[in-house]
């Protein structure tokens, strides 16, 4: 066949359709992509014992075949070779029947793919445990189990040359904003690339400032929050062979938001943000604080504080620049390792670079201890922020705050600080401001910011994805009325 | 390699970046006149000793915690440079604490010393001021059994129990604030050494233009704090009729207010104080008990008042109330017309003490 040429696993089965008198046809298919059992219980039995209406048929075969014949729900008729070519691609069967003008697409892919596992970059404690997979339809009917409503709109195209990866955007007709559909739409067919590895790929592109480090586009692999981003306006992007999906637009608060916020009670909730909160600042503000503070402004230090750390710096060898210098990169060398080990050896690489290498470096004077107990902070406070993308510019942007401390003390940490907002200011993503609500500030929906309040008292969606429908919730008596515990009673003594 | 000598270049750190190895941190510091010739000027500076001060172990050790700098020099500035000339490392004042000026320093030598704190930018403005009666290094010497470093001492004391000593804390922008304004001057507080290993905190020095006048010995200066409203939670014991008891005022309201009458300026204080029966001549304390304390209590209080002012107006014709300020406030022609230092002596300074005592010393 000259449009696949000579590859094989490519599969031509002929065969005579109503019996050895029959018509003559045959399948072509690609042997890895289909199951077998279905095609011969549901194509090749029926129409080699019972195709004689079929053979009869003159050019309306294929579309008798498809109505009384096929048993399967998937059929489709085509009438160009290229579409046919396409779907046997996609793991279709193709039935050519000879004097028929349509062939018959039947759908029957069996790819390879993975039962529904745990997510493995978003823990939950309470909330679901399925993850997405890499199969696109599994992940579309994950979607459909938790919105069944006509309005869940899912356009499929088609990315990358040679790969023809399958992305589904999804939004929800009448509440997202059709510019932002639009828009995504138009940047995902305007990409011509070789390939769609990743969802990464399509994130790289999707990015209205590409040189940021900071990601305008969140990603998850939970099909529930998965959800709450549709609820709330944003458009999904589901790439096939990938379990993560993309939510635009994104905004810097979306990356600390995360499904585990809505399955606690608010206290909690509100408890969990709070301490996410400081271990940002921890993770960005302690290296350089501890720099600017020891080494350039120890006039601002507490007396007693001051003279305690010069006399434990008293014989070290090497300035707080230096050794935070190689404290860090013990800590990212140590990060690194444990990911690229195979996961039991992990935790021993943990324990060896962790525990040995940090006691025996102060034990050999290098370093003093006060600079681990900093570096144990840092890094544990940088493993607080809930998506992993969020971690980079920060761990990036604290190396910018580290030489500034260095350079300029205080001041220099101050001054880094207002760069780094300056560029968050400037940040959009798909149109939405980066730092929304807080600027532009929208006082209603601080609500779900720094604390995470009351969800009856969410009534309205976020204002800066600008839904088409802003209600979310009726005004709700809280708390609920009371049952009357005595009715019974008040009745019995009326009675008496 | 190029990228790491590009960092180190750049790490190297410029303007203020010092190790803390590299500095030595200035405690305290105590300004005397040089022994051998008055007209010179010693600093003594207290630092402590890193090695010793080491987190953990917890003194004990024969190695001092702290040691004394001292450097001499015709001026104040060339004195600090001597004394950095006989250490290692950069002498850093950041972390000063307390200054302690000795009593024996001249006008001059006083006028030069509080430009030169003014013009240093280490220098914090929350450093506490002190006076010393005669030589102030002995009191920088002087350990406490608490505190291991003396600095520290002086701080301690100012910050834990801030208006309730006999002693009001004054940090150096507070100084500068009384002596650049017109119609105030400062006060610093006093302290001496009594016995062999104790530092006491007696009165207040007064000033004016950069003169020490003299000092309030501790009922004037007690005088002094109620009138200018500094004071709150002190203890006054009475001779009643009915024995020895005592009181201890808790709240201090007071209202100023200066007028013009005829051609001179007067001064009205109302004192209201609130306070609590500390020791009563006998229980339970009924209503005539407590109001004869009262009364002995305003009776107290204005004669304490009556001693600062006295001495105040009479001996050092300094106006350490601040009541010129006021005055200008009110009538800024007036004051601008008169010297105000000639004047203050002679205004009439009147003063209405009250006193109510709310609690009257349960048994528990």
């Amino acid at each position: 066949m000259n449009g696949i040429g000579r590859s094989d696993d490519f599969r031509l089965r002929a065969f005579r359709v109503g019996g050895s008198k029959g018509r003559a046809a045959f399948l072509a298919y690609l042997s890895g992509m289909i199951d077998d059992k279905i095609v011969d219980a549901h194509i090749l039995e029926p129409l080699m014992r019972h195709g004689q209406p079929a053979a009869a048929a003159d050019r309306d075969g294929a579309r008798v075949v498809a109505e009384s014949l096929a048993t399967r729900a998937d059929v489709a008729l085509k009438r160009t070779f290229q579409a046919a070519l396409g779907a046997i691609l996609d793991g279709h069967v193709a039935l050519f029947l000879e004097g028929s003008d349509r062939l018959l697409v039947l759908g029957d892919p069996r790819l390879p793919h993975r039962s529904i596992g745990k997510p493995e970059t978003e823990h939950s404690v309470r909330g679901s445990r399925e993850g997405f997979s890499e199969v696109l339809g599994v992940n579309i009917a994950l979607l459909r189990r938790r919105l069944r409503h006509p309005n869940l709109r899912i356009r499929v195209l088609r990315v990358g040359e040679w790969s023809r990866t399958k992305v589904a955007v999804v939004h929800l007709h009448g509440l997202t904003n059709p510019q932002i559909i639009r828009t995504v739409m138009a940047r995902i067919k305007a990409l011509q690339v070789d390939q769609l590895a990743e969802s990464h790929t399509l994130e790289s592109f999707l990015r209205d400032n590409p040189y940021s480090p900071f990601p305008t586009v969140r990603n998850t692999e939970r099909p529930d929050e998965a959800v709450r981003q549709l609820l709330s306006g944003k458009v999904l992007i589901m790439t096939d062979n990938t379990p993560f999906v993309l939510a635009v637009p994104t905004a810097l608060i979306d990356s600390y938001q995360t499904m585990e916020d809505y399955v606690f009670g608010y206290w909690g909730a509100t408890l969990a943000r709070v301490i996410r909160f400081i271990g940002w600042w921890m993770a960005l503000f302690l290296p350089p604080l501890y720099i600017a503070l020891i080494a350039v402004n120890p006039e601002m230090v507490p007396n007693e504080l001051a003279i305690r750390v010069a006399g434990a710096r008293e014989g070290l060898p090497f300035p707080p620049i230096v050794e935070v210098l190689i404290i860090e990169i013990l800590v990212e060398l140590i990060r690194e390792a444990a990911l690229r080990l195979p996961q039991p050896l992990g935790t021993t690489i943990g324990v060896v670079g962790g525990i040995v290498v940090g006691e025996a470096i102060v034990a050999a004077g290098l370093i003093s201890p006060l600079m681990i107990i900093f570096a144990a902070v840092t890094m544990l406070a940088s493993f607080t922020s809930p998506t992993l993308e969020i971690g980079f510019p920060w761990r990036l942007l604290k190396w910018l705050l580290i030489l500034l401390a260095n350079m300029f003390g205080l001041l220099g940490v101050i001054v880094g600080t207002a760069v780094i907002l300056g560029h968050l200011c400037t940040l959009s993503s798909f149109g939405v401001p980066y730092l929304s609500p807080f600027s532009p500030l929208r006082a209603r929906d601080l609500g779900d910011t720094l604390v995470r309040a009351p969800l009856f008292t969410f009534r309205r969606r976020p204002a800066h994805l600008r839904p088409l429908t802003t209600a979310k919730l009726t005004p709700y008596r809280q708390p609920a009325e009371h049952p009357d515990l005595y009715a019974g009673q008040r009745r019995d003594k009326e009675r008496d | 390699m190029l990228v790491t000598a590009a960092m180190l270049a750049l790490m190297t750190g410029c303007w203020d970046n010092r190790e803390p190895r590299r500095r030595a941190y200035v405690l305290g510091l105590a300004i005397d006149q040089d022994q051998q010739d008055p007209s010179r000027l010693t600093v003594t500076i207290q630092l402590p000793v890193p090695y010793t001060l080491r987190g953990g172990q917890a003194g004990g050790g024969t190695a001092p915690d702290y040691t004394l700098l001292q450097g001499t020099g015709p001026t104040v500035v060339e004195a600090m440079q001597d004394a950095q000339d006989r250490i290692s490392r950069d002498l850093f004042f950041g972390q000063m604490r307390v200054m302690i000026l000795s009593s024996l320093l001249s006008p001059a030598q006083l006028r030069q010393l509080t430009d030169e704190i003014r013009r240093n930018p280490d220098v914090e403005e929350t450093v506490y001021l002190l006076v010393a009666r005669g030589r102030a290094d002995a009191l920088l010497g002087q350990r406490s059994p608490q505190e291991r470093l003396p600095a520290l001492y002086f701080n301690t004391v100012f910050e834990a129990v801030r208006r309730n000593t006999i002693s009001h804390p004054v940090q150096v922008w507070e100084f500068w604030r009384a002596n650049e304004t017109p119609g105030w001057e400062p006060i610093l507080p006093v302290a001496e050494l009594v016995g062999r290993d104790q530092v006491r905190l007696a009165g207040l020095a007064v000033f004016r233009a950069h003169e020490l006048r003299g000092f309030l010995e501790p009922e004037e200066a007690q005088g002094y704090l109620w009138l200018t409203g500094l004071t709150s939670m002190r203890v006054l014991s009475l001779q009643t009729e009915r024995g020895l008891t005592a009181v201890r005022s808790l709240r201090v309201s007071r209202s100023v207010s200066v007028r013009m009458r005829g051609a001179r300026p007067e001064v009205l204080v109302r004192l209201r104080l609130t306070g609590e029966v500390a020791l009563p001549a006998r229980h339970p304390v009924d209503k005539s008990q407590l109001e004869s304390l009262e009364r002995a209590a305003v009776t107290q209080v204005q004669r304490q008042i009556a001693a600062a002012v006295r001495k105040v107006q009479d001996d050092y014709e300094s106006d350490v109330f601040g009541f010129g300020k006021l005055l200008y406030y009110r009538h800024p022609a007036y004051f601008d017309r008169v010297r105000w230092e000639t004047v203050f002596p002679d205004i009439r300074i009147e003063h209405e003490v009250e006193v109510r005592l709310i609690r009257k010393g349960t048994i528990h």
